[in-house]
């Protein structure tokens, strides 16, 4: 099966550093540093640069998948080239599943945020249905509208990083000593607690297609990665030298409760507008997982893509309404990062040494 | 086409609201300034100052108290709504006052609210008064010079000489925090004015009924942090007086051998000029080296005073286990929280006079 998308859907090869961060800075950034320093206390940050590496590593893999045949475009086309169309498509079905799943986190999260932070007695349905016809309209427009999302939204959210200037006045920056006091063991959970916050790096897997000059396009997959990288690590060392670390362990959304320290004189609450800008860096997740999702099913079944998305949209909105407690949130969550780990570290390296030995054994046939 | 026509009605009912309850500046009352004393029984007695928006365009803003009794602070908020005509809000809450009975009761359940709130700011103070707080918050509607709150003013300026920085953050980062006890000020009603008289020490979150004096303040807050104002003085001879002035002053913690014999050495540089002296010639380079030894003898004196007294209670308002866990590697709490009564803590003071003023 050819997969050509038409020269108009595609984009650029430098647009995909956007499309990287785009995927993988969602709601984790504002809440990941308690549930790393858990682990690894003020040696974290050394679990987000190794798993920073191990991530580029996966991109490699996923380039190499991607670059060995001329027809493996992307994953639905990998797996039925591997494993013929029935078993391939039983793993596609699972990336959907997955897909939608991570999906479902980052909306309910971000929900959940706006209740907690902002308005505890807003109604759940209607927001949750606004920012799904919202996110119709942009699935809908295709591609290229989703990465000008993720441009976007990078942009928009940036000043935000300006915002460490106040915290940085009560920094205590020897919270970060002693270097590497933790056990190798301690610094590894904290880099598998990290894997859920680099999540998306993999829809590369359905978008490969898309890009012009494809083999230009994976030093700015790295890139993207390593941005990704330094907004976290960034936003480790001001939390762990904001808070005590002690104190740490108690704050769930440590980056939104630094915004409260933000004093400026037009505005006492800085956090209702880190919140709100937020949305843009949430939407383009929750559009490349959509359309990630009806993309693959498209691929594999042979469906219109649009009766696909509404069927998507549908599921998310009920699991959303589903999920109506931190309880409920907190098992799902810890669930699909479970799968999300062993689809990205022991699936796919699996997937790649498969992969080089079917091509080896054909290589020799012929 | 039908579709999204559809979808765009659809929007404008969507959008109209989203079942959140909507807060009109002149139909809410802002909290200001908050006061909890111990009223026996388990119960606390809450106080609070409201500002009233005026109509017009050049109006003042009128405060008002209101109080109300409970086990605690969420019931407290609950009924003094039942005695206002709007609801009260928190989000502009700027002081919060403790009275020292309820302070010795220790305040962890008193500040859960405040630490869980999203409503609350985190550049809010705290501070315990020596007394009621309610007689604090109650002098506050009377004092209208300024429209902010006074006891806010107070605290701010007396943060720049003479208390250390005081915030919610950083209350909650020393109780929650091992090795670190926090500080607030104390305040009192004096006559028909609040005063600071002084630092309010405390183990945990409890308030242990020892302070450090307001002069005395000063020596603390060097101790304590990089800071750039402040004045103190000297008693050299009967009826002979000097007053240094902080220019710029430094403080390092030197902590060595902390899981064994720990032993620590606080390091203190400060920039100071003097405004007023008397008896000495200060033409004569001889004198000023004079008066730097004798300040430096006489300052790290009571500062060697004051760290053992820390010492004594089992306090330690200067992090020095904080900072002897970030210094050390394996790091043994028990063995330092039980050896840190005892330890030598040696405050070695630096004094560098570099002006004299603009007079010979």
């Amino acid at each position: 099966m050819e997969i050509k998308p038409n020269e108009t859907k595609l984009i650029s090869a430098f647009f995909v550093f956007f499309l990287m961060p785009g995927m993988q800075i969602g709601v984790g950034v504002l809440g990941f540093e308690r549930i790393i320093a858990k682990e690894a206390g003020q040696d974290a940050w050394i679990s987000i640069i190794i798993s920073g590496v191990t991530i580029n590593i996966l991109v490699w893999m996923c380039y190499k998948m991607l670059g060995r045949g001329t027809q493996t475009l992307d994953l639905v086309a990998i797996h039925h080239d591997l494993f013929g169309k029935w078993a391939g498509n039983a793993f596609n079905s699972l990336f959907i599943i997955y897909f939608i799943s991570i999906t479902i986190i980052i909306v309910r999260t971000y929900l959940e945020v706006i209740q907690v932070w902002m308005f505890p007695g807003v109604n759940i349905l209607m927001l949750l249905s606004i920012i799904l016809i919202l996110v119709y309209s942009f699935v809908v427009g295709g591609f290229r509208v989703i990465t000008g999302l993720c441009l976007i939204g990078l942009i928009i959210t940036s000043p935000l990083i300006l915002l460490n200037y106040f915290p940085l006045k009560h920094a205590h920056f020897e919270n970060l000593g002693p270097v590497l006091d933790h056990s190798f063991l301690e610094i590894m959970k904290a880099c598998k607690k990290m894997t859920l916050n680099y999540l998306g790096f993999e829809l590369l897997l359905v978008y490969y297609p898309f890009i012009k000059k494809r083999e230009h396009s994976q030093k700015w997959a790295h890139f993207g990665v390593l941005f990704t990288m330094a907004v976290y690590l960034n936003s480790f060392i001001v939390s762990i030298a904001y808070y005590h670390q002690d104190q740490l362990k108690d704050v769930i959304w440590a980056t939104l409760t630094l915004w409260k320290i933000a004093d400026l004189p037009f505005i006492e609450r800085f956090e209702y507008i880190g919140v709100s800008l937020w949305l843009f860096m949430v939407l383009p997740n929750i559009c490349l997982g959509i359309w990630a999702a009806s993309r693959t099913a498209k691929r594999a079944f042979g469906v219109r893509q649009r009766k696909l998305l509404v069927m998507i949209l549908l599921v998310i909105l009920f699991a959303c309404i589903f999920l109506d407690n931190r309880i409920k949130i907190d098992l799902f969550n810890t669930i699909s990062s479970h799968i999300g780990f062993y689809i990205i570290y022991v699936y796919l390296p699996l997937l790649f040494l498969w992969q080089m030995i079917v091509y080896k054994l054909r290589g020799h046939k012929s | 086409m039908n579709v999204k026509l559809l979808l765009i009605s659809s929007c404008f009912i969507l959008l109209s609201a989203c079942g959140v309850e909507k807060q009109i500046l002149e139909d809410i009352l802002i909290a200001e300034i908050v006061g909890y004393d111990d009223v026996g029984e388990d119960k606390i007695k809450g106080t609070v100052v409201v500002s009233v928006p005026q109509p017009g365009e050049e109006a003042n803003l009128g405060k008002e108290v209101y109080e109300a009794i409970s086990h605690d602070i969420n019931a407290t908020r609950q009924q003094e709504n039942a005695k206002t005509p709007f609801p009260i809000v928190g989000g502009r809450l700027t002081v919060i006052l403790y009275g020292d009975e309820l302070a010795r009761r220790g305040l962890n359940d008193y500040v859960d609210t405040y630490r869980r709130d999203p409503m609350v700011g985190r550049d809010l103070y705290l501070a315990i008064v020596d007394g009621k707080a309610e007689d604090v918050v109650r002098m506050e509607p009377k004092m209208v010079r300024t429209p902010g709150v006074q006891v806010k003013e107070l605290i701010e300026q007396n943060m720049r000489t003479n208390l250390t920085d005081v915030d919610l953050h950083k209350y909650l980062y020393a109780s929650h925090g091992k090795g670190i006890d926090p500080v607030m000020p104390l305040l009192e009603k004096a006559e028909d004015q609040i005063v600071v008289k002084g630092i309010a020490l405390f183990k945990r979150d409890t308030y242990i009924g020892k302070y450090i004096p307001y002069e005395e303040g000063f020596l603390f807050k060097i101790l304590s942090e990089n800071f750039k104002l402040g004045s103190y003085e000297i008693k050299w001879k009967e009826n002979d007086y000097t007053n240094i002035n902080n220019v710029e002053s430094r403080v390092r913690y030197h902590i060595t051998d902390a899981n064994r014999n720990p032993k620590a050495r606080i390091e203190v540089n400060m920039k100071a000029n003097l405004l007023e002296v008397q008896g000495y010639d200060l033409n004569k380079p001889i004198d000023v080296n004079k008066i730097e030894a004798r300040a430096e003898h006489i300052l790290g004196k009571k500062m060697n005073e004051m760290v053992n007294m820390f010492q004594t209670y089992n306090i330690d308002p200067l992090a020095l286990g904080d900072h002897a866990k970030s210094k050390t590697r394996n790091f043994n709490r028990e063995h330092w929280e039980a050896v840190y009564p005892h330890i030598p803590i040696e405050v070695d003071l630096n004094i560098e006079m570099i002006q004299t003023g603009i007079s010979e």
